[in-house]
């Protein structure tokens, strides 16, 4: 049953809610005795999770046909996305096998996979696509969040665009992002955090 | 002019001299795996939706480049 709609056309713009496929995350730059390595990940989905408003005043500076902003106020230097994952490999705990990451099995037709399908867990969010479109049900690990220059992003925008998600379902996504963000974290539990008092002498 | 091609000979690069060195060619990404679509291929075209041809079928993957610099 599918949970997500998509648009299929693309905006004159990087949009709040478009995916694009195949993006590259630079892990690390490092140079020792000349030799430079780079060393990145490539991911095969992503969602733009950035403000749309704050991409739409970017995007002036881009467009040669929108009026260009007086200064570089409102210019952003990265965009924020959020990875998608093979909800297959997700439930399997293998999406991350070829990062050498071993991560949590979850079982998908018990109650902690279906928590996860009805959205229930805060760090997960599950996409179901309808059938006549092309991608296979994805889950969105906030917790995986990174940033992209925003050039790049621009550069890549045409070949890599696959669909952007519609607006209601993007503020479904982008909403849940942002409480997941500011969640606010607490020891596992409380009594474990305290120190253990001694028994007094009176209970012997 | 640089003292060697060698892009370990610090002179070449420490002193200001500048040294042109064959950058190695990275390995080719390999992009799309045989059940992901091509790039640029339109996902929506195909009424037939077939499990094997869609999107986000794939795993993240790491990629290392190495290649040598050159300093100005």
């Amino acid at each position: 049953m599918n949970n997500v709609q998509i648009k299929k056309n693309r905006l004159r713009r990087i949009a709040q809610g478009d995916v694009f496929r195949d993006v590259e995350c630079i892990e690390y730059i490092t140079e020792t005795r000349g030799v430079i390595e780079v060393s990145k990940i490539v991911f095969p989905l992503v969602v733009v999770l950035t403000q749309d408003c704050d991409l739409e005043q970017d995007a002036r500076y881009k467009i040669p046909t929108m009026k260009r902003p007086s200064s570089d106020d409102k210019r952003l230097l990265s965009v924020l996305v959020v990875p998608l994952y093979n909800a297959a490999h997700v439930f399997q705990g293998t999406h991350l096998s070829d990062l050498d990451l071993a991560m949590v099995q979850i079982r998908e037709n018990k109650s902690d996979g279906n928590y996860l399908k009805n959205n229930e867990r805060p760090r997960y969010h599950y996409l179901e696509f309808a059938d006549d479109v092309q991608i296979v049900a994805q889950i969105a690990d906030f917790k995986h969040y990174f940033s992209l220059n925003s050039r790049y992003l621009e550069a890549i925008r045409a070949k890599n665009f696959v669909c952007r998600i519609s607006e209601l379902f993007r503020e479904d996504l982008s909403q849940r992002f942002a409480a997941y963000l500011a969640r606010i974290g607490l020891p596992e539990s409380a009594e474990k955090s305290l120190p253990q008092k001694r028994p007094s002498s009176a209970a012997k | 002019m640089p003292n060697s091609s060698d892009p370990f000979d610090k002179s070449n690069y420490l002193s200001g001299s500048t040294a042109t060195v064959p950058v190695v060619e990275p390995p080719k990404l390999q992009i799309g795996a045989e059940e992901e679509l091509p790039i640029g291929a339109d996902p929506f075209k195909s009424k037939t939706v077939v499990a094997h041809n869609r999107y986000g079928t794939g795993k993240p993957r790491r990629v290392v480049i190495r290649g040598t610099v050159t300093r100005e």
